[in-house]
């Protein structure tokens, strides 16, 4: 190959790819990653959670106020991330210890990620 | 915390399902289709995957569209209308196939819908379930296509060590990244772009269309490579 046919494939520094070619790459990533159900964070588009954090806020009416929060371990926290999926659920005890009810907000969660991945990808 | 972990199977591991025909798993599933599986249900309704994609698929030609009810979009009143050329998912149900880093694969249990009709037994195996739902050309070609994922997503890591698209460029549009990846989803589309321009004969049935598609998308990685990336490292 000539140099000046590198000349005009690479309009970047050398070893940057032109910004079609970048294009081209990243659509048929995301392309192909998407229709062969590949996690996006899989496909080095997005990066991998590493800390999974829960923050708990009064209601709005309260002005929508922190009240605390908490971090989930690394081991757990790529656990709940896995391609093989997990399901996060909340449950409420009395004071005695009997179950009052639990919430599951996997779907959810899952979606909102997903949007905001997206959102990060288009740029 | 106590998590539900999914069931993970072996394709040894004691198994059986016998589809009750109720139709409730086709509702309220995203059914991600590759290529291939697009190729397939493309030939099964005598449309072009272009044609199909626009129809009946949504997300760039990469899941099924859905109906506004939940229910899948192929799904007729007497059932799947596609079920001859139906997607590798919906073939596997109810179990789930992941495949490792190291190639090994592993089944899971899909939730099932609480009234469903199929019934669960342990008089078989995993495998044989599988392989009775007619996976196997269909695990080929996405091995295939995967393999073509994992070319491009090497490229991408040997051009500057950063995931696509690369920080100098200017951020690409969604409107730029649907039409370049029409050429990676759309079999019909680059494999006719590439037959005009070499005067060679369109492939007659799925197969060759796929082997053809494939073979475009490897000259291109391969393109690509030659003359961005392998200048610098020389």
């Amino acid at each position: 190959m000539s140099a000046e046919s590198k000349q005009d494939h690479s309009a970047g520094p050398p070893g940057a790819l032109s910004r079609r070619d970048s294009v081209k790459l990243a659509a048929g990533i995301l392309a192909l990653g998407a229709g062969l159900g590949v996690p996006r964070r899989a496909l080095g588009l997005a990066p991998s959670a590493a800390r999974m954090q829960m923050k708990f806020f009064s209601g709005a009416e309260d002005g929508s106020k922190l009240l605390d929060s908490a971090d989930l371990s690394e081991s757990l926290t790529k656990f709940l991330a896995s391609p093989a999926g997990a399901r996060v659920q909340i449950k409420f005890f009395h004071a005695a210890g009997g179950e009052v009810g639990s919430l599951g907000l996997p779907a959810l969660m899952q979606v909102k990620i997903e949007r905001l991945e997206m959102k990060r990808i288009g740029g | 915390m106590a998590a539900q972990l999914p069931v993970l199977h072996a394709r040894d591991t004691a198994f059986s399902y016998t589809c009750g025909a109720c139709s409730r798993c086709c509702y309220g599933k995203r059914i991600v289709v590759n290529p291939y599986e697009l190729a397939r249900l493309a030939r099964h309704r005598d449309l072009s995957t272009t044609e199909l994609i626009a129809r009946f698929t949504v997300d760039g030609g990469t899941a099924l569209a859905v109906r506004p009810d939940g229910g899948c979009v192929f799904l007729g009143g007497d059932g799947c209308t596609v079920h001859a050329d139906r997607p590798l998912v919906c073939r596997l149900y109810p179990l789930g196939r992941i495949v490792q880093p190291d190639g090994g694969e592993i089944f899971v249990e899909v939730e099932p819908h609480p009234e469903t009709a199929g019934v669960y037994g342990r008089d078989g195996t995993v495998g044989a379930y599988v392989e009775s739902q007619g996976v196997a050309p269909y695990i080929a070609a996405g091995d295939r296509y995967y393999a073509v994922l994992v070319k491009l997503m090497s490229l991408s890591a040997s051009a500057d060590g950063t995931p696509a698209p690369a920080p100098s460029a200017e951020p690409a549009g969604d409107a730029e990244l649907d039409a370049e990846s029409a050429r990676f989803v759309d079999a019909d589309l680059a494999v006719r772009a590439e037959c005009q321009r070499t005067g060679e004969p369109f492939p007659a049935d799925v197969e060759s269309l796929v082997d053809k598609h494939i073979a475009v998308l490897e000259r291109w990685v391969e393109r690509t490579f030659e003359t961005s990336i392998r200048p610098a490292a020389s």
